[in-house]
């Protein structure tokens, strides 16, 4: 399916999502910009439309640029294993709250089941609180030592674990 | 849903947590178990007590100790984790590593994914009692860690990879020892069969046990050898080509066992014994031509820097798919390191495959599947 043919669908399927595209860092891979508060309308399409068929999340990756923490899922095809996209968004997070403060996203694990420890781990490690997530959210730790404090891949901070970092 | 099966004591259901530190479990990982009588009837996986913050270990060091920090990731198998980093910085960064480089490391890739089979095969036989077998293949595995302390001068941690090529070029008489070793281990793999994998009893042990079906492959999205014995063909070294692999002309070994047999333990063992098979194979083929010329594109110090972008690389190690997202400010630091590991995804079907299991099995079906702890939890 050719890209402008899927972002038609994904208009149709979640009006307001799609942002813009652009091609993943230096790879030929195809970025989809997303309103990520309709990630799961997004994801309900790419993995049950029989013409799209993305029903593999191969990997997701949070990373904390300026303000925002930017979420990546790469996606990817059983039935044809070169067909891979990866769909992109940010959630900018509010400077005068407090670094520990957690942020939302809705969780896609009942869509894509391999996202859970992915979503596990941008949780623990990035407070990104998951809405509808299986585990998530339980504010027990199952990563960082129990008692840990704040979120340590979050840029800009100190940690109140063992030592600054 | 679990259905009784006669060997179901008429007793109460019991429940057993094992771990996290445990002989029969792969690493620190903690299970949730629900017993009737000795049949597993549901089973829970907790992991993260080995979490050490790997990711976030790269962000506060240099791009040439990340490399070191890679070799972590995996301790069996250090080079996939290198080559990853490798790979994702060269994208970034536009380096293309010299011919000879890209060939020096699929030699390497290669022979860590022998060493680690060989390591999965002392693993099973270890979890099946075959003490003969088990003593067998450590003596071959060790001409293996032999070569790598050739090349790189460790046997583990290797830390041989550089953005841009490797370390140093390949030593006198490397080349010859790999050919030598693989003419070894082509004899050898009889030896594995006729003790082994063939062997009566270890076929009534592992047939039919630990079965993953392809639904199962693909809903939980396990991939490497796990994936191919239960009949998914997926390999990345085909999908998408890297370090030259494209040149490399190597068939992927895929089960083709249906019924009731169709991906379980034996599956599994079996498929790693063929691809040691086709990467000795390679290793014949491609150790012949190494290109001459330079091993090093450039010689990167420590205010080596990686140009402002990400990556996103997918090597197959030898458990499965392992991606590498990089990310690049422009500073002495990767701002961003992230793995996908193939143990995290096989981590998944445990509940799944342990229901129905006999107690006595469940070591035989976590050897099975090939599980590594460390790059599970980072």
């Amino acid at each position: 399916m050719e890209i402008l043919e899927l972002i038609s669908k994904i208009n149709a399927a979640a009006p307001g999502a799609y942002l813009h595209k652009s091609r993943f860092g230096g790879s030929d891979q195809t970025s989809v910009w997303l309103d990520l508060r309709k990630i799961r309308d997004v994801a309900l399409l790419l993995c049950n439309d029989p013409m799209i068929r993305l029903d593999w999340l191969e990997n997701m990756s949070v990373a904390h640029v300026d303000d925002a923490l930017v979420v990546t899922y790469f996606l990817r095809s059983w039935n044809d294993p070169r067909l891979n996209l990866s769909l992109r968004g940010s959630i900018v997070m509010d400077r005068k709250k407090e670094q520990d403060d957690r942020v939302e996203l809705p969780s896609i694990s009942d869509i894509w089941l391999t996202a859970t420890p992915m979503e596990l781990e941008a949780s623990e490690l990035f407070g990104i609180r998951f809405l509808g997530g299986s585990q998530s959210n339980s504010g027990s730790h199952s990563i960082l030592p129990e008692g840990w404090s704040g979120f340590p891949l979050r840029k800009m901070r100190h940690s109140r674990g063992n030592k600054d970092v | 849903m679990f259905k009784p099966t006669l060997e179901c004591l008429n007793a109460d259901v019991t429940t057993w947590e094992i771990g996290p530190y445990y002989s029969a479990l792969p690493g620190p990982m903690k299970l949730k178990l629900r017993l009737d009588g000795e049949i597993i009837i549901s089973g829970q996986v907790e992991t993260g007590f080995l979490h050490r913050g790997l990711e976030k270990a790269f962000e506060l060091n240099s791009w040439n100790s990340s490399i070191i920090y890679a070799d972590h990731l995996d301790s069996e198998g250090a080079v996939f984790g290198e080559l990853a980093v490798c790979l994702a910085a060269e994208e970034i960064a536009g380096i293309s590593p010299p011919p000879r480089a890209q060939a020096i490391r699929l030699i390497l890739s290669e022979l860590t994914r022998i060493s680690c089979h060989l390591n999965y095969a002392v693993k099973i036989g270890r979890a099946v009692g075959s003490e003969t077998f088990t003593h067998y293949v450590l003596r071959d595995r060790e001409k293996l860690l032999d070569l790598f302390e050739l090349l790189t001068g460790a046997r583990f941690s290797l830390s041989f990879l550089r953005f841009g090529g490797v370390k140093a070029d390949v030593t006198e008489g490397f080349i010859e020892r790999v050919i030598e070793t693989c003419d070894l281990l082509r004899v050898r793999l009889k030896e594995y069969n006729d003790l082994l994998t063939f062997n009566q009893v270890f076929l009534k042990r592992t047939s039919g046990v630990g079965q993953i079906s392809k639904e199962q492959v693909m809903r939980w999205g396990i991939t490497g050898p796990n994936a191919r014995a239960s009949g998914v063909s997926f390999d990345i070294r085909k999908t998408h080509p890297y370090s030259e692999f494209e040149k490399v002309d190597f068939h992927v070994p895929v089960s083709n066992s249906k019924g009731t047999h169709g991906g379980d333990a034996h599956d599994r063992f079996l498929i790693r014994l063929l691809e040691i098979e086709q990467s000795l194979e390679m290793l014949k083929v491609f150790a012949d031509k190494i290109p001459s010329g330079p091993f090093l594109e450039t010689k990167s110090g420590s205010d080596f820097k990686v140009p402002r972008g990400e990556g996103w690389i997918r090597i197959e190690s030898s458990r499965g798919f392992l991606g590498c997202y990089l990310m690049s400010d422009g500073g002495l630091s990767p701002s961003r390191v992230q793995f996908r590991t193939p143990t995290s995804s096989n981590l998944l079907v445990i509940p799944e495959v342990v229901v129905g299991l006999k107690i006595e099995d469940l070591p035989l079906v976590l050897a099975s599947l090939d599980l590594n702890i460390a790059e599970a939890d980072r």
